[in-house]
């Protein structure tokens, strides 16, 4: 029982639903397309809804629309927000320089944080990191070392494909090359992953809904 | 060139939580929560912005008579079921019992379906590799056959081997490649927020 | 009615299937008759242990945020682990605030508190911090103030009077999925709030991506791969004196039914590089 549904009738009503679900979109495997089709748009509907539902009922209600209209002297500031708001949510109608100025915000503010999170948060601290500990064991050093040699060549493999000297475009090859190696492994992690849920879901019919495994 | 508004204003807010992050001033800390405040707000509104034109487009379709008609109707019978569940009169939004009977019943088993054939897709996509692709693609496999090794469930001895094989690919190895990546991704990163803030790729 | 779009050819399904009745099979063969033969977790790793120790070296009482954002579709792979932790917390008369950042993330939220309400946690240990929008913008926004005002039991009061943000936390503990995940708080907070202790438990595929946050020590725990949460579930739940479980038996994906779908991806892996290396030899000359 993955313990989203209780284990009152109501909820093993709720598993068999969930199970049907599961098998109807393994169907597929079958060549059940259009029943895979339909259960993907059905998904796609659910979702979006979720998402206009957490939207409005946790952000849009309690903190825009509830303030100004029970304290709009309080909450001056909102304002221009609540038009940027506005601007969007009535993007379809508006013309595009109207809908372009709460566009810039969001635009700003993800490249802010992006700079800002990638300079930071990431590459400083990478960079230090990438060398070796002095007082470290001989062995971790050289580990360190040979993995600062291998970080190194995949940051360069970045130029790979731009105009560059020779000596650093032949860098960037075998960082690329072992950029690809890396990609790989990380795939491997991948097939486990989904693999593990590909086990969860088997588990949840078999075991949760008929009661097949021990 | 001159920079229209909304150009301005994009290196205005860049600019401004920039400053924020960098330097501690209540008045630059105010306005920086303040345009903090909006993006949350636009978010938000871009989300059911979202919604509501993948609604319309769907009920145009409908009306017009083109598409997969069944799949318009299944999707907007979901959007409307799941709206009316969290937002009619005296709803909880998303803690509300309908709210959460249809994603424990549907929404989730749904997705966890889609992302679990993932692994029947990998597999494929595997397979079909093997007319595909130059010598990156043998490197690729081969590295994911190796890890996938490691991974072997197998109890004993063998087992606590591949384990600690596992443990020292990931850090060593694999993370070594990952901090170059993650070093590459924050200069491109960070040079492509800089050129969205100058905005040195816009047509105005 | 007829299928619209052609079904696969019956060989092509072959496979999937086969593999599919494969896995089902080592599900339902008791772990009893496999034992010693497979096992999932990795019993000398230091991950698992170090979550665990990070944990009971907490104070009495303490006060912990959780960021809850793991993926619709990858959550089961994480969710023992997040349970035994949460467990793990409740034992340790923790109480704890559950905050989403992505939308899938506070779905799952919302099941895991009604869940953990049901099992008789009450505004007393926990208190649900909603879900903020905006991404980085939001998460920043907690830094500040992370309690709504419109919640008022013990766990949200004693948040406020700690400072209301997130230095008011003893620690936080993320759950990560691939939209919204420890990265962005590495990103956003640590630079703001250097020493916040941020713990974090993510599923496989995100462990090559947050390794490195793990060696800088931006991560001061890492759960993140199928074997460390294993591990750290059987720590939790096997060890001599076990939490209450709450989880209704939740436990990590059965070790048999891994082996067979690994050995099933290796056959394929092995038998794709045999297969471009005999396409590739140059025939016979004439």
């Amino acid at each position: 029982m993955n313990g989203l549904l209780g284990p009152d009738p109501a909820g093993t009503a709720t598993t068999a639903v969930a199970a049907l679900a599961t098998i109807g979109t393994w169907a597929y495997l079958v060549g059940a397309r259009r029943l895979f089709a339909v259960l993907q748009l059905l998904l796609a509907g659910l979702a979006t809804g979720y998402l206009a539902v957490v939207a409005v009922h946790e952000v849009l209600l309690p903190r825009l629309v509830v303030p100004l209209a029970e304290r709009p002297l309080d909450h001056l500031l909102l304002v221009p927000g609540g038009v940027l708001v506005a601007f969007l949510l009535a993007s379809r109608w508006l013309p595009s320089r109207a809908v372009a100025l709460p566009a810039a915000v969001l635009v700003g503010g993800t490249a802010a944080f992006a700079f800002g999170g990638a300079v930071l948060g990431t590459l400083l601290p990478q960079l230090a990191a990438a060398f070796p500990i002095p007082g470290s064991a001989p062995l971790d050093q050289a580990t360190a070392v040979a993995g600062a040699v291998v970080t190194g060549l995949v940051a360069l493999s970045f130029v790979h494909g731009l105009p560059a000297e020779r000596r650093l475009a032949r860098v960037a090859l075998v960082g690329r090359w072992l950029l690809v190696a890396g990609i790989g492994g990380w795939l491997g992690f991948l097939v486990v992953s989904r693999l593990a849920l590909v086990v969860d879901r088997i588990d949840f019919v078999l075991g949760s809904w008929l009661g097949l495994v021990p | 060139m001159r920079r229209s508004l909304a150009l301005n204003l994009l290196l205005v807010v860049g600019c401004l939580l920039l400053v924020d992050l960098l330097l501690v001033n209540t008045w630059i800390g105010a306005f920086a929560e303040m345009v903090r405040e909006w993006i949350v707000l636009l978010a938000a509104a871009a989300a059911v912005a979202g919604v509501i034109a993948l609604a319309a487009r769907h009920l145009a379709d409908l009306r017009a008579g083109r598409g997969d008609r069944i799949g318009s109707v299944v999707l907007l019978l979901g959007m409307g079921g799941m709206l009316v569940a969290g937002l009619r009169p005296g709803a909880a939004g998303t803690t509300d019992p309908a709210v959460q009977w249809l994603t424990g019943a549907l929404l989730v088993p749904l997705a966890a379906s889609v992302v679990a054939l993932v692994f029947v897709f990998l597999l494929s996509a595997i397979r079909r590799s093997a007319r595909a692709g130059g010598r990156e693609t043998a490197v690729m496999l081969g590295a994911t056959a190796a890890v996938v090794i490691l991974m072997l469930p197998i109890g004993g001895r063998p087992g606590e081997v591949l384990a600690d094989a596992a443990r020292w690919t990931l850090a060593v190895p694999i993370g070594a490649v990952f901090r170059g990546l993650l070093i590459g991704v924050a200069v491109v990163g960070a040079v492509s927020a800089l050129r969205v803030l100058l905005a040195s790729d816009a047509d105005d | 009615m007829t299928d619209r779009h052609s079904a696969p050819r019956p060989r092509r399904a072959l496979l999937p299937l086969a593999s599919v009745l494969l896995i089902s099979a080592a599900l339902i063969v008791p772990d009893q008759a496999l034992s010693g033969l497979v096992r999932l977790d990795d019993p000398g790793g230091p991950a698992a242990g170090e979550l665990r120790a990070l944990i009971r070296s907490l104070p009495e009482r303490p006060l912990l945020l959780v960021g809850f954002d793991p993926d619709l579709g990858t959550y089961a792979e994480i969710r023992p682990a997040v349970r035994a932790m949460l467990d793990d917390l409740f034992r340790h008369e923790a109480r704890i605030g559950i905050v989403s950042f992505s939308p899938e993330g506070r779905a799952l939220a919302v099941a895991e508190i009604d869940r953990l309400r049901r099992a008789g946690f009450e505004d007393d240990r926990l208190v649900d911090l909603g879900y903020r929008s905006g991404a980085e913008a939001g998460l920043i926004q907690t830094i500040e103030l992370v309690v709504p005002d419109a919640e008022r039991g013990l766990v949200a009061n004693g948040i406020r009077i700690a400072g209301g943000g997130l230095d008011a936390f003893d620690m936080v503990l993320l759950v990560g999925g691939t939209d919204f995940g420890p990265r962005a708080w590495v990103e956003q907070i640590l630079p703001r709030l250097p020493d916040l202790r941020l713990a974090a438990i993510a599923p496989t595929v995100l462990g090559p991506e947050l390794a490195p946050y793990r060696r800088t020590r931006q991560l001061i725990a890492l759960v993140a791969t199928l074997r460390d949460n294993a591990a750290y579930v059987e720590m939790v739940r096997g060890g001599p004196a076990p939490p209450p479980d709450t989880s209704g038996g939740d436990r990590p994906a059965d070790a048999a039914a891994m082996l067979v779908g690994l050995l099933v991806t290796l056959g394929i892996l092995g038998e794709t590089l045999l297969r471009r290396a005999a396409w590739r030899q140059p025939g016979p000359r004439s």
